[in-house]
């Protein structure tokens, strides 16, 4: 389906660049500059520091994109003054989920729960069958559209259900 | 530097679908990365999706889900309004209690001795009274719309208000003693016209997971003697967020 062109990380320097740049045009955007500056940094810290033998593109972005996300909510719970990070920062390589961290995956699923029914039959009827695994075309085919047609669908009932969960968010 | 990759819209968004529920190749993990560093926007659907991915990787989680796209949209009620904008973020601030009091401008003066707060603010220790007179709610305030954002390090929050009315906005932080937050000053009028009121709040710093608003208005279109009758009808309008 899609013509792979292997960019190997050639320049691990320039990948953690292009990474920064990309975490921090992401942040900057929710958050002031020098914030977002912090936050990228100290992301990306985390990622070379901990994670020194990951050196893959595919592998550094979505550990990337995670660290960004606990650094973040490091930061809000910082601002807020809420609990506090354990002192060593939360342990990424753990399986074991830290406790505050739990609660904000049940409270954000609980949203997404509730955004959900909220949505248009057309978006609830695909994502319900994207649930249960069924096939693009099979859905398609449900729905008589086109694949592609569907993506489309599929990618305006994201940015719905995104909007949802933003709104209940704020 | 990694290549340019053609993928169009439609493969981004099959990509994504793919990597929510684990399901990329290898080759199309990387096509999906390097498009995530290319363009901001599939940047901010991963940054989406790797939440997602996390629930959908727990079969319980995608049952709970599928169950829920069963559901019908509820209509929208004053309350789910309410819980629509004070979703975590907000729950993550500190407890605030707020309680509103209004009565038409027009009202007879009532010059009774609770009504201090009007002319001495910010004592926090003489609204203990008023906190008293305060407590009988109004079945219908009005107030058409109540809303609160989260702006970061504060929040803000609005009241519309469909006539002029006098208002008093308390607030009580966990363990406090309320303090009169709207009018601001003595010498400023009790009674913003119809409209939009905004008040922006700092969040405190009490450590709280879940926010507390509570809202009183007591009817003193009656009189204070009125307000202070317990009316078996009127139901304290209290909310806790999240539910529990």
């Amino acid at each position: 389906m899609f013509s792979a062109t292997h960019s190997p990380a050639a320049n691990r320097d320039e990948l953690f660049t292009r990474i920064r740049r990309t975490v921090f045009g992401f942040l900057r955007k929710r958050h002031p500059e020098s914030e977002a500056e912090d936050m990228t940094q100290r992301a990306i810290l985390v990622v070379l520091e901990r994670y020194p033998h990951i050196s893959q593109e595919a592998d550094l972005i979505p550990l990337a994109v995670r660290c960004a996300q606990f650094v973040q909510l490091e930061e809000m719970r910082r601002r807020r003054r809420l609990v506090q990070p354990p002192e060593d920062g939360w342990n990424l390589a753990s399986n074991e989920t830290p406790t505050e961290e739990k609660l904000l995956w049940n409270a954000r699923l609980e949203q997404l729960y509730k955004a959900i029914p909220q949505l248009g039959e057309r978006c609830r009827d695909i994502l319900r069958q994207r649930l249960l695994e069924a096939q693009t075309e099979a859905i398609a085919a449900s729905l008589q559209t086109t694949p592609a047609t569907l993506y489309v669908w599929e990618s305006r009932c994201r940015g719905s259900l995104q909007k949802l969960i933003d709104t209940r968010a704020n | 530097m990694s290549s340019p990759i053609p993928v169009n819209s439609d493969q981004i968004q099959a990509l994504l679908n793919a990597y929510e529920f684990g399901k990329l190749s290898e080759d199309e993990h990387q096509i999906l990365m390097n498009a995530a560093l290319d363009n901001p926007a599939v940047f901010e659907q991963l940054w989406h999706a790797t939440r997602h991915r996390e629930y959908l990787s727990n079969s319980n989680v995608r049952q709970k889900l599928a169950a829920a796209c069963l559901q019908e949209p509820k209509a929208k009620s004053w309350l789910s309004s309410w819980q629509l904008r004070l979703g975590v973020p907000m729950a993550a601030a500190a407890a605030l209690a707020i309680f509103l009091t209004v009565r038409p401008a027009v009202v007879t003066p009532i010059g009774e001795p609770k009504m201090v707060p009007m002319s001495s603010p910010p004592a926090a220790k003489s609204i203990s009274s008023a906190d008293v007179l305060f407590a009988t709610p109004l079945p219908s305030t009005p107030i058409s719309e109540l809303q609160f954002e989260d702006l970061g390090p504060s929040l803000r929050f609005t009241a519309t208000l469909p006539l002029s009315a006098t208002l008093f906005i308390f607030r009580r932080l966990s363990g406090q003693s309320p303090e009169l937050v709207w009018p601001p000053d003595a010498n400023s009028t009790a009674a913003p016209p119809g409209g939009k009121l905004q008040l922006t709040f700092d969040k405190t710093t009490d450590v709280q997971f879940r926010v507390f608003v509570s809202l009183r208005g007591a009817d003193l279109r009656r009189g204070p003697a009125a307000a202070l009758t317990a009316d078996p009808d009127l139901q304290m309008q209290s909310f806790r967020f999240p539910n529990e």
